[in-house]
């Protein structure tokens, strides 16, 4: 096993998160695409600190920060989602558009 | 070493699986436990990456932050138990290639690139090792992620909370509901 | 990454001794209740094996189109979880599963996984009283989450390390962890009633709502989901005694023995006051964990690091 088995895993994260990301016209769907490019992004810093910089613990300082970050903009996407409800009665990208062009 | 091998296999076909399967599944609660299926499949993935305390936190972390967002998908979704299997996706071939194209140009530059792998072993205790490093060398950054975490909850209860901003726009809407439901926007 | 050799003795071991512990709990119950109303007789003695009995040979019923996969998840997961948690907690130095590292995080990750369970028996039978039930107790353990994961860092702290055996050693070289932090062993008392849903926090199998999760089992599941909660409780309130009281110490019997005593004591003790407290109202105990669980059990770190600091004797050096 080497590092660029797990980075390809990643990747494969990564992909398939832009794929449910650019697809779906929910707004917590959308999220749910996002959290998995997140999840692909944590396996990767937690590859690159095990087999590039290991005796140093601050991969792992990197990789608590970047779950910190996903706790975040998962809160903060809700309220997003709450927000635009209240204003509009709807939960889709697609009648958000309101500050495009 | 073989048996790491079936390990990582079974859990990346896990974790791979169960988040192609997060935006095929008509029911929304089943794709919301799907993706943290494939969190925790990743979280067991750090064991075989000597991070055991990432692991378990992973573990606290993910499950508490996919069950609140059930509780948003069953809330906010128009088909939660994907009882009429409805299709709420736009630009779907636009997107498979993006997600193609994504991992190609990922894993070209995961294979070309020479990785400078070190010979070094992780440190014995690697718990301790965070706790020295987090509270020495990154304690700045913790205490930063620290104060976005306070701006983020402040921000959030601004957005959502009846005594926030947007407060008055739920007795607004409150009157002019006649009880119908809400639209999409787009179409269908 | 090298745990030594598998004993494949202890799981088996492991689900003999769970089994005999809700068999414990379940009597403990049912005296408790039967107590309390002046009726105990050779009723009591009985009762526990024939409703094992009853529930076994039932049928299982479907509702109208539940969610099968989530709905006999539930007490499937409910078990796993329970059995994953025990694989840390140290009998004796020796008789440990896995001695993790990380013990401490690692339970405690585990219990956060009754969430997903609860959730499931509220949202599979496609039925508004387990739903109703499911929801509460996610508001219920979300909040009682957060004293539980401090206080067992305050149980951590003397011993510099989070693994629960090192925790064991560290209070037989100095003194039990009842004794220099008794906020934190009440507030880690009432998040094991809490996690499993017992007593006063008995929000999924709720009296109020027809029986909650238990309005639409029926069966094999339902006699499942049961030995489920006690075996959680079981757990809950059986890792109180390596991280509060000392572990397996004790004068005359070998170590598993006195911490097998210690455990049935303690879950006995918490089964019983299951029904001595009241019930509020939902709210008032998400209150109670919000505004005053979590400010106390910080108070409790901060006050056992002062301690630590003063007096380094009380970590055992």
């Amino acid at each position: 096993m080497s590092l660029e088995w797990f980075l390809l895993l990643g990747a494969a994260l990564i992909g398939i998160g832009v794929w449910g990301a650019l697809s779906q016209m929910s707004i917590v769907m959308l999220m749910m695409g996002l959290e998995l490019m997140l999840n692909g992004v944590l396996l990767s810093v937690v590859a690159f600190w095990y087999y590039v910089a290991p005796d140093s613990a601050k991969g792992q300082v990197f990789a608590i920060i970047v779950m910190t970050l996903m706790a975040v903009e998962a809160a903060l996407g809700f309220a997003i989602v709450i927000a635009v409800y209240r204003g509009k009665m709807l939960d889709t990208v697609d009648g958000a558009g309101d500050l495009k062009g | 070493m073989s048996m790491e091998i079936v390990v990582f296999v079974v859990l990346a076909l896990a974790a791979m699986v169960s988040g192609w399967l997060v935006f095929r599944v008509d029911s929304m609660a089943r794709a919301t436990f799907s993706l943290l299926g494939s969190f925790l499949a990743v979280a067991c993935l750090m064991l075989l990456l000597a991070s055991e305390f990432l692991f378990a936190i992973t573990f606290l972390m993910m499950i508490g932050e996919m069950v609140i967002m059930v509780l948003y998908m069953i809330a906010f979704m128009m088909n939660p138990a994907g009882l009429n299997p409805m299709n709420m996706v736009h630009q779907p071939r636009w997107a498979a290639a993006a997600g193609i194209v994504t991992f190609l140009v990922l894993a070209s530059v995961i294979l070309v690139t020479d990785w400078p792998v070190s010979e070094a072993n992780p440190p014995a205790d690697v718990t301790a090792a965070i706790g020295h490093e987090l509270l020495g060398g990154s304690m700045l950054i913790f205490e930063t992620a620290g104060v976005t975490l306070l701006t983020g909850m402040i921000a959030v209860m601004a957005m959502a909370a009846r005594r926030g901003r947007f407060g008055d726009a739920i007795q607004v809407q409150r009157e002019d509901d006649d009880g119908g439901g809400h639209d999409h926007g787009g179409h269908h | 990454m090298n745990y030594g050799p598998v004993n494949w003795l202890a799981p088996p071991l492991a689900l003999v001794l769970v089994i005999l512990g809700v068999a414990w709990l379940a009597w403990v119950n049912r005296l408790a209740g039967d107590l309390a109303r002046g009726r105990v007789s050779l009723e009591t003695l009985m009762g526990p094996p024939r409703d094992m009995l009853r529930d076994l040979h039932k049928e299982f019923r479907l509702t109208e189109r539940p969610d099968l996969a989530l709905w006999l998840g539930a007490p499937l997961l409910l078990l796993t979880l329970t059995m994953a948690a025990l694989t840390v907690l140290p009998l004796s130095p020796d008789w440990v599963g896995a001695d993790s590292s990380v013990g401490v995080v690692f339970f405690t990750a585990m219990f956060a996984l009754t969430l997903v369970a609860a959730y499931w028996a509220g949202w599979g039978p496609n039925s508004k009283y387990p739903l109703i039930a499911g929801y509460r107790f996610v508001g219920l353990m979300l909040a009682y989450e957060m004293p539980l994961a401090i206080t067992v860092i305050a149980v951590a702290l003397p011993a510099e390390s989070l693994s629960v055996s090192s925790i064991v050693a560290t209070q037989q070289a100095a003194y039990w962890n009842a004794l220099t932090q008794p906020l934190g062993l009440v507030i880690y008392l009432l998040c094991a009633l809490a996690v499993p849903f017992w007593g006063p926090f008995n929000v999924v199998n709720a009296p109020e709502l027809a029986g909650g999760a238990l309005v639409e089992l029926s069966g094999a599941p339902k006699l499942l989901w049961r030995f489920g909660q006690y075996a959680l409780l079981l757990t809950t309130s059986a890792f109180a005694v390596p991280l509060f009281f000392g572990g397996g110490a004790g004068p005359w019997w070998p170590a598993p023995v006195w911490s097998l005593v210690k455990i049935l004591l303690v879950s006995g003790a918490l089964v019983a006051l299951g029904h001595g407290l009241g019930r509020l109202r939902l709210d008032r105990f998400m209150w109670w964990a919000w505004v005053v669980l979590i400010p106390l059990s910080l108070l409790n770190l901060f006050l056992i690091g002062l301690l630590i600091l003063i007096w380094p004797g009380l970590a055992g050096k």
